[in-house]
């Protein structure tokens, strides 16, 4: 069995941990928002000779979790932004980012940060602040204190923030991703991810939600999309999150328009 | 046609070279004035392929630790270290390459110089649990003994054991007195049976 044939054989096992992660993304998080900034457009190509061809239509959309609590001041509730991107061949794709989330029930339960969702799969990361390093009885002691959870399906891949330059973490990244997301994937993140960072330089859409991207690529450079894109209004209805096709990817709580009162 | 065959058929008749028998140690380990101690038989062959080097370490308690250094070629050489009957936790050092770390049909390619960074002791640790949790405490428990032994550097073999140590469970075991070792062709239990085991992992492929 100690041959050169096993050896290539389990290089090509995936490291993983394994551990299946008892709370979902969204698990947590409260279950109602008020709208803050709301934008849609729609991404069309147009050049000489070249009639107006929709790419994709994109809507961005920031929260303000309503945590049903009193106690709380409005501009300390959570917020969640949602990026959602429909290309025109049908391919669906959200990236999120959860800011200011709730105080965890327990110091070492990580809270939902940063997510990709597609059709029928997702990359979300997970963070752990640098509470108290409680033992954890599951995990050895190396694994305690501040940490960020990659997580795909029952995939968990521990990731110190300081550590993403590291050779070693990089290349157990990529082969956590390899896993993860399908050839096709990744072209769709790397696509719709082009038509948003040109969407930000000419119609300064915001891109934080794509803050994800440092840790699941770190290195790596995304650059605009290349190609005579423009921007303009929608012409049909906006995207909607809680709508069917949508709602799988984005669990979208109830959102309501105007400002909370207290 | 004919000709090759009969040349093949010659040197597949032909004596081969004797494999020189197994160089075998046998340490006993304790503490001065102290409980009972441990035992360790330590096997090496060479060939021209390469050097094997299987160890045991057996403890008071019974419990048992090997450690196999294998070269399947000039550039490749695979250490295994394995708790009990338990699956083996093995790094395969190849020339030009990260270390490949493989536990428990899963696996991660390991820059040396990253040891130390917290994810890489961390997911070394999980690697580790994976096989079995009580190896990192016995992979403390070698190092302990080895500057209790007040050795400068750890056998070549043991490098599994030195890159468990970076996951930084607390051993289990406390340096107390004078640690002696004496080394012997010694016979009965639990010697005979230590030598048998590391001969038979020696002369797995």
């Amino acid at each position: 069995m100690r041959t050169g044939a096993r050896v290539s054989l389990a290089a090509a096992t995936l490291f993983l941990s394994g551990l299946a992660r008892a709370n979902g993304f969204f698990d947590d998080l409260p279950r109602r928002g008020y709208i803050r900034d709301d934008v849609s457009y729609d991404v069309v190509r147009r050049g000489a000779g070249v009639d107006r061809t929709l790419v994709a239509t994109l809507r961005y959309m920031k929260l303000v979790l309503d945590p049903s609590r009193r106690d709380l001041a409005g501009d300390l509730w959570p917020e969640r932004e949602m990026l959602l991107i429909q290309h025109a061949s049908g391919e669906k794709i959200i990236f999120e980012r959860i800011s200011k989330p709730l105080e965890p029930r327990h110091p070492e339960d990580p809270q939902p940060r940063s997510r990709i969702g597609l059709d029928g799969s997702a990359v979300e990361i997970f963070v752990r602040g640098s509470g108290p390093a409680t033992p954890d009885v599951s995990r050895p002691s190396a694994c305690a204190g501040s940490f960020a959870f990659l997580h795909a399906g029952s995939r968990e891949l521990p990731v110190a923030p300081e550590d993403l330059e590291v050779p070693t973490v990089r290349m157990g990244i990529t082969q956590f991703l390899d896993a993860a997301l399908s050839p096709s994937d990744r072209d769709l993140i790397e696509r719709s991810v082009q038509i948003v960072l040109r969407a930000s330089q000419s119609r300064s859409l915001p891109a934080g939600t794509l803050e994800i991207l440092k840790t699941l690529f770190p290195g790596k450079t995304f650059a605009p999309s290349s190609e005579g894109l423009s921007f303009e209004a929608p012409q049909g209805k906006p995207l909607d999150p809680a709508d069917g096709s949508w709602h799988s990817a984005t669990e979208a709580p109830e959102m309501l328009a105007g400002i909370p009162l207290y | 046609m004919a000709l090759p065959l009969l040349l093949l058929l010659r040197v597949l008749a032909a004596p081969s070279a004797p494999v020189p028998p197994p160089d075998v140690r046998m340490i006993r380990i304790f503490v001065e004035g102290g409980a009972a101690g441990g035992s360790i038989v330590r096997a090496t062959r060479t060939t021209p392929s390469g050097t094997t080097v299987v160890t045991v370490l057996e403890g008071p308690k019974k419990g048992r630790l090997f450690v196999r250094r294998s070269q399947p070629d000039s550039s490749t050489a695979v250490y295994e270290v394995r708790l009990n009957s338990r699956s083996a936790f093995t790094v395969t050092r190849r020339t030009g390459e990260p270390l490949l770390v493989e536990a428990a049909g899963l696996s991660m390619r390991l820059f040396e110089a990253d040891l130390n960074r917290r994810t890489v002791r961390c997911w070394i640790g999980l690697l580790a649990a994976k096989v079995e949790p009580a190896l990192l405490a016995a992979a403390a428990d070698i190092r302990t003994l080895k500057d209790w032994a007040g050795q400068e550097k750890a056998d070549e073999s043991f490098l599994p054991i030195w890159i468990l140590g970076h996951a930084e469970e607390p051993a289990t075991l406390t340096p107390k007195g004078k640690l002696r070792t004496e080394e012997g062709a010694f016979k009965g239990d639990p010697w005979d049976g230590l030598v048998r085991m590391v001969l038979d992992e020696l002369g797995k492929p």
